[in-house]
């Protein structure tokens, strides 16, 4: 594809680094706020981790992040994003195959779901009212704070304190009794937390599913109930909670991101790998490209995440030393791989009953939460595990414009994959094993599944890192633990967006509120910037209530 | 059937101290205990077949000067105990390192001797913010005293004088799991090993387990919070300070039902009135204080029917599957390790890096032991002209797959080899051997689970929240039913602080007579 | 059961997701009558909304025989030794007054005395009872049976049920060669016709006389037919709920999840309600040992923290006030109304709402309800004034007859 570079001028307010979905928002309202934005974007195609790439003809892959839930409808809405073809489609069924032939299904259906936990077991049938009330109240508690900058608890401006109130408040609304359960469920691991409520390996397996994706923790360690929250704090058209696919692949996110953006009048430019931010007497004023070009602009803003922002497109010596030990400090370990698979037929289960619409969801072999934790035990010796964890779907089910007629696309998301081996560095040979390992687990539940495979790609967290330029493969840019969230994210001090360099913002996951395919972080980004150059934000919606 | 101001349930530390305090403000009370002796998990008695000796406890940690003060405790001998820990590894040098993991200058790196004092102080630091919770009353529904807010107002106002960045990293490190934090600061394996595991012993944590830093933070709490030379590894340190706190507690007039054990709280229309022991006695009394562990209290003599359903559940859901095993080695001779070219009293620690802690707790997990377990000794003086090795193991899961008959075979050969090849010739100076898996110290010491602290401490049952919300307090939903003891703020350890608190909470309550 | 057998019953039921709402064992009896497809989704089973004419089979009720189908109500069985004892600590009443033969209307509340729901307890034996209820409660019953010797079990589709409610209901049961002149309000007893066994019992959600029967689901068709045939010239007519919803707010009944929200569903703290809040304080049996909540509602009783009360409300003119806006002096928001109609019985406009105190109180003469009007697509607003007034609002002394007449 040859790069994107029309009308490109030498000048500009706003350079946002990386055409990431975060970066893509942020420059979307700052554009829409009379800012003259240029994105500047290293691939030659656009959307960081969330893209559909036609990788082997007539195939669309979402080859990073493969499904959404997260991504706020206020700013689908504010950036007129369905006008520019964004759909989201709820997934229709889910399934945790279990080693005795059977499986857990998950149905949209209220009773069906009811029934299918009491096939396993009849009192955690009745227990799932009670466990997903409380996980919904925390998720009331935690969903207004995701559009809102962390306050800075060491300041003393009124607008810190304001916010710091805020919090104190939605703290203090609750009873004593559920001040008390939001303290248990914020330090609880997801295991511990379920053993409260369930019996049943299997139901405890699958609702631990979303306490470990994407984090570099198993399902035993504290911290995890609350990653569950991060992936149910979401929802698809107000359906809280629940997950989808984007009609066309993820990159239907960043193509209509993009479409909004030039349609305000913005500026991308492709195959454009930033060197370097120019720093002068500490201050931001534009960025060096690899290739030498050079653009200048008032305000820099980074969708890279929080270390190569600072350790690779910063001289260090611009910044203060406690802040780049800070920022080597950071968590961004890899926790997870990818396996993408192009197939010529829709593969069977033949665990599923006929016509089951389990296989339009995402599909898990993994039924013991003892299962999940010794992958993890794996990833910490620098193992990848021979019995992987697998969150694996087949969007073309539900959605028939990724692949040519009675063909599919499979997205295998796979835990636990650490982002260096105990033996080294990642090899070809290694990446291959993995996949290997993959296919391997599927086939055993789904016989002729190897038959059927036109096309696969592999990915490692070193792909992930070389391409999308994740470091060390993170797919939230930062670790979900509490030293990284809400004002310790990325680094404390410099939790609103801003840098020791003034002039220069951060916009990625690896900012409040972090990672999945949110635009949060984004959009509150923007709003900073726009504060700092007294610019009105009347078109940034505020978050909707939660009434 | 007689009857009393008070009964306390349980001749542990706590319990003796609750009973003695509230002995001497004047009230009629009657300790029982199922064991024939007092002290609990700290009891005297044997500490091998034939050899005299605590069973289990070999340190001491940070009895308060009001402990001291109110046990009159003068008498206790406080003579300076021995702090120093040596790190052992089976490839490295011995490391020393003294209390507050102070190491000697010119041995660790320069980075790490820089990393080191940054960390410590900042440990310490943090902990002192902790140290100031852990001697009160935490609070409950409906009874946030003015003295809280006054001592929250109190720590956010030092904090913030404690300047942005120490405030910004207590902020960022409270949950942190200790190998994140060690990483950050030091280099030296054998020391980060130390951390990890006394941050992680006795809980079902290991070093990378967010939240894990807050065990060493408990640790350096109660210890700075301890009366000088309250601190410190000694075989025979707490026997000492039990018999101590017996006599006391004896002076101060309570009355001993020593192998009385309790069946059963008798409650009538939510209150306690009386305490029946399974020789058929019922004991009458005003209140009721019960220093055991709380799924015993209220499960076993309460009985959940008693109870209202979400507080039996809430109890029924504490953690409480014990994670330790204790080895007790009767030598002829003191061990020549060869590292140091011989041995002699003090604390020794086997954890050679935090990973090796990490993989060790790994098939804990699973209801699987460790190849290779983690564990620390004390060697001291014993019996007739024999020197005693007390060792802790840690990671070793009360519910083992294989099961205990056949695990405590296995552990003991695996600890025995262990030592062997860190002190050759050892196997063969055995003179005696005395083993609890957790499943021998809940039966012997009547602790569901074998836990040591009661139930797991980790940050999800602490302060407010221990053992339940809801019981925190040291009062319960059963009106004249008090609770102290390990499974309350602040946990286990030789603290004796709930024992305190519940006197002064049932003082409180009943008025100054008490009655 | 061991693990294999375990295994092939889990396989067994894999395809129950081809059908999530499950049709009772009346389902083809009441389709017959049914004009068009009027179901709704009641705990998972077809329920009907009305079977062809709501406002006929309301009259039914009141001036023949209705049978409508309860078999849907979510059941439990509670057997054995500390049977007794488990209730007593479950339920907010003494189960140690209620009789064998004998039902009890009830409700329990979690640990802070919020109420989890409402039902009826039929008392079978000294150890044998059955809970009805609207939700389901299985873990809470289960964990409230610690530590006692009792057995509970999830019923709902071994039984079918049927409620015959109306003047006519008892004149069909003798017709029917069923002898239950005997039988007082809330008595229970187990009948055999041939061998057709039948418990009834004599209850109802309508202030009517009315018993609900009981039989194996296998048996639905004998009982269906039975009554159809005793009640043919005795003016029997199938009703939806529609129908008995107009009864039961006649009768002052509360429904959970309608008039009030159960403990364990509520999402938003202030939406709970202990007992004294939703009009059930008469329940509430403090002599009694040990229960659920009763600490808690001790303790708000004795701070005065009664912070709502369901009443009913009599509404000038006739325009029913669904969920309409309740005012103090036509200003302040007090509450709101929960259920409500046009009472045919007692010709009034009347209404159970939920009422900030201490505005719920009968002295209040200042209270006021917002109701909006649909007509030809627009509202008209009207503020009409409320007065506070005992329930049930209607009182027919053929509910309680013993031995009940003819009609």
């Amino acid at each position: 594809m040859a790069a994107i570079k029309n009308n490109i001028q030498a000048s500009y307010d706003v350079i946002v680094i990386g055409a990431g979905h975060n970066g893509l928002v942020n420059a979307c309202y700052l554009q829409r706020a009379g800012l003259k934005v240029l994105v500047v974007e290293k691939n030659d195609w656009i959307g960081g981790a969330a893209v559909s790439r036609e990788l082997t003809p007539g195939f669309i892959y979402s080859n990073c992040s493969y499904v959404c839930s997260l991504f706020r409808p206020e700013i689908m809405r504010d950036l007129e994003l369905p006008k520019y073809g964004l759909q989201i489609i709820g997934y229709e069924g889910g399934a945790v195959f279990t080693r005795d032939g059977d499986f857990l299904a998950s149905y949209r259906n209220h009773h069906a779901h009811r029934r299918e936990f009491a096939r396993h077991n009849i009192r955690d049938g009745e227990a799932y009212e009670r466990y997903s009330r409380d996980v919904t109240r925390q998720c009331r508690f935690i969903q207004p704070l995701l559009m809102r900058t962390a306050p800075d608890p060491t300041s003393l401006k009124p607008r810190d304190l304001g916010e710091l109130m805020f919090l104190a408040r939605k703290f203090t609304e609750m009873t004593p009794g559920e001040m008390a359960k939001t303290l248990r469920f914020w330090t609880m691991s997801i295991s511990d937390f379920l053993d409260e409520y369930f019996e049943s390996d299997v139901i405890k397996a699958n609702l631990a599913i979303s306490g470990i994706i994407g984090t570099a923790l198993g399902p035993m360690s504290p911290g995890t109930a609350y990653v569950l929250l991060h992936h149910y704090m979401g929802e698809v058209d107000g359906s809280v909670g629940a997950w989808g696919y984007a009609r066309g692949g993820m990159g239907a996110i960043t193509q209509a991101l993009t479409q909004s953006f030039k349609a305000s009048g913005g500026a991308i430019v492709t195959d454009a790998e930033v060197a370097g931010v120019i720093v002068r007497n500490g201050r931001a004023t534009g960025v060096t490209l690899a290739n030498g070009d050079q653009y200048d602009a008032r305000t820099i803003v980074s969708n890279a995440d929080v270390k190569r922002t600072f350790l690779k497109l910063v001289d260090e010596n611009e910044l203060p030393g406690r802040f780049v030990k800070q920022v080597r400090n950071f968590k961004m370990r890899g926790s997870s791989g990818k396996v993408n698979i192009a197939l010529d037929s829709l593969p069977e289960f033949p665990a599923l009953p006929k016509n089951s619409p389990c296989i339009k969801g995402d599909m898990h072999f993994t039924d013991s939460i003892e299962r999940m934790e010794r992958g993890y035990d794996d990833w910490k010796a620098g193992r990848w595990s021979a019995d992987p964890f697998l969150d694996m779907m087949i969007p073309t089910t539900m959605d028939p414009t990724m692949a040519p007629p009675g063909k599919h696309f499979m997205s295998c998301f796979v835990q636990y994959c650490p982002p260096k081996l105990h033996t080294g560095e990642w090899t070809d040979a290694d990446r291959d094993a993995f996949g290997q390992t993959v296919i391997n687990q599927i086939a055993d539940y789904s016989p002729g599944f190897k038959d059927r495979i036109i096309h696969m790609e592999v990915r490692t967290p070193r792909e992930l890192e070389a391409e999308v330029g994740l470091t060390e493969g993170n797919i939230f840019q930062g670790e979900l633990t509490f030293d990284q969230l809400l004002f310790n994210r990325p680094v404390p001090g410099y939790a609103q967006y801003r840098s020791p360099i003034s002039g220069l913002y951060i916009c990625g996951s690896s900012t409040h509120p972090g990672g999945g395919v949110m635009g949060a972080p984004g959009r509150n980004a923007a709003l900073e910037i726009l504060h700092d150059l007294s610019r009105n934000n009347e078109h940034v919606s505020k978050a909707h209530e939660v009434i | 059937m007689k009857s009393y101001d008070v009964i306390v349930i349980g001749a542990g530390h706590n319990g003796m101290i609750a009973a003695a305090t509230l002995s001497r403000k004047g009230l009629g009370v009657l300790l029982l205990e199922a064991s024939p002796t007092y002290g609990g998990m700290a009891a005297g008695g044997e500490f091998a077949p034939g050899y005299a000796g605590p069973s289990l406890v070999h340190s001491l940690n940070g009895i308060t000067p009001a402990i001291l003060k109110e046990m009159q405790l003068d008498k206790f001998g406080l003579a300076p105990l021995p702090t120093m820990t040596t790190c052992l590894s089976h490839d490295d040098a011995p490391l020393l390192v003294a209390d507050n993991y102070q190491i000697a200058a010119g041995i660790l790196s320069r980075e790490d001797e820089v990393g080191l004092a940054e960390l410590t102080r900042r440990l310490k630091f943090q902990a002192s913010i902790l140290q100031q919770f852990l001697a009160d009353t935490p609070p409950q529904e409906g009874a946030f005293p003015f003295s809280m807010k006054a001592r929250l107002a109190k720590t956010a106002f030092n904090l913030k004088r404690s300047g942005k960045i120490e405030m910004q990293e207590f902020m960022r490190m409270a949950l942190m799991c200790i190998c994140d934090v060690v990483d950050e600061h030091i280099s030296d394996e054998r020391l980060k090993g130390l951390l990890a595991f006394d941050g992680t012993l006795g809980i079902s944590l290991g070093p990378r387990s967010p939240t894990s830093l807050f065990g060493l933070y408990m640790r350096l709490a109660t210890r700075s919070a301890g009366a000088d030379h309250t601190n410190g590894y000694s075989i025979n340190a707490a026997g000492r300070l039990i018999d101590a706190i017996y006599e006391s507690t004896k002076a101060a007039g309570v009355e001993f039902g020593f192998g009385r054990k309790v069946r059963a709280i008798n409650v009538n229309n939510g209150l306690a009135g009386s305490v029946e022991t399974t020789d058929g006695e019922t004991y009458s009394a005003g209140s009721i204080v019960s220093a055991i562990h709380p799924a015993t209290t209220f499960l076993s003599f309460v009985g959940a029917p008693k109870l209202d359903t979400g507080f039996s559940r809430e109890i029924s859901s504490v953690r409480s599957r014990g994670n330790v095993s204790k080895l007790n080695l009767v030598l002829d001779r003191f061990p020549h390790i060869a590292s140091i070219g011989g041995s002699g009293e003090g604390r020794y620690v086997l954890a050679p890096s935090a990973n090796e802690v990490e993989r060790n707790f790994n098939p804990s997990k699973y209801g699987e032991l460790p190849d290779a377990p983690c564990f620390e000794f004390v060697i001291g003086k014993g019996d007739r002209d024999t020197v005693y090795l007390s060792a802790i193991i840690q990671n070793t899961p009360l519910n083992l797959k294989q099961g205990w008959e056949s695990g405590s075979k296995r552990l003991q050969d695996l600890v025995v080899n262990c030592l062997e090849r860190l002190a050759p010739g050892i196997k063969s100076s055995i003179v005696a051997t005395r083993f609890f898996s957790p499943l021998d110290i809940e039966s012997n010491f009547n602790v569901p689970g074998g836990h040591w602290h009661h139930g797991e401490l980790q940050v999800d049952r602490l302060f407010s929240l221990r053992p339940v919300f809801g019981a925190a307090n040291y009062r319960s939903p059963i009106d004249n039913l008090y609770i102290c003891g390990a499974g309350t703020h602040p946990g286990g350890g030789l603290s004796g602080m709930s024992g305190l608190n519940v006197a002064r909470a049932l003082i409180r309550d009943k008025g100054r007579g008490g009655k | 059961m061991n693990q294999q057998s375990a295994l092939k019953n889990r396989l067994a039921l894999q395809d129950h997701w081809l059908k999530p709402v499950l049709q009772t064992p009346f389902h083809h009896f009441i389709a017959e009558k049914m004009h068009g497809s009027n179901w709704y989704d009641w705990a998972g089973y077809d329920a009907a909304s009305y079977i062809d004419d709501e406002e006929l089979e309301y009259f039914a009720i009141r001036s023949t025989a209705a049978v409508f189908d309860i078999t849907p109500m979510v059941k439990y069985r509670i057997e054995g030794p500390d049977a007794e004892r488990f209730l007593n600590k479950l339920t907010l009443r003494d189960v140690a007054k209620l009789k064998a033969g004998r039902v009890q209307y009830t409700a329990w509340c979690d640990d802070r005395g919020h109420v989890l729901d409402d039902g009826t307890l039929f008392r079978f034996s000294d150890r044998c009872f059955r809970l009805c209820c609207q939700e389901r409660h299985l873990p809470w019953l289960l964990d409230c049976a610690d530590g006692l010797d009792v057995e509970i079990t999830e019923v709902t589709h071994e039984i079918a049920g049927l409620a015959l409610q109306g003047p006519t209901s008892a004149a069909i049961l003798r017709k029917a060669g069923l002898a239950i002149n005997s039988m007082k309000p809330f008595d229970l007893a187990r009948f055999k016709l041939d061998d057709l066994d039948i418990e009834i019992s004599r209850t109802g959600f309508t202030a009517d006389l009315g018993y609900e029967l009981f039989v194996a689901p296998q048996e639905a068709g004998r009982l269906w037919e039975l009554l159809w045939e005793a009640g043919a010239l005795l003016g029997i007519r199938a009703i939806g709920y529609n129908a008995l919803n107009m009864a039961r707010i006649e009768a002052g009944f509360i429904t959970a999840n309608a008039d009030f929200v159960t403990s364990e569903l509520a999402l938003r703290p202030d939406r709970l309600r202990r007992p004294d809040e939703i009009g059930l304080a008469w329940m509430v049996d403090l002599t009694k040992d040990h229960f659920n909540g009763k600490r808690a509602i001790k303790s708000a009783r004795a701070n005065g923290t009664g912070g709502h009360v369901l009443v009913g409300l009599e509404i000038k003119g006739n325009e029913p006030a669904h969920h309409a806006i309740l005012y103090q002096g036509q200003k302040n928001e007090v509450g709101i109304v929960t259920a409500s109609i046009w009472s045919p019985m007692a010709k009034r406009n009347i209404a159970i709402a939920s009422i900030q105190q201490p505005f719920g109180n009968a002295s209040n003469t200042n209270l006021w309800v917002e109701i909006y009007a649909m007509r030809e697509l627009q509202y008209h607003k009207m503020m009409k004034r409320a007065k506070v007034v005992e329930r049930p609002f209607i009182h027919l002394p053929r509910r309680t007859a013993t031995p009940p007449g003819d009609f």
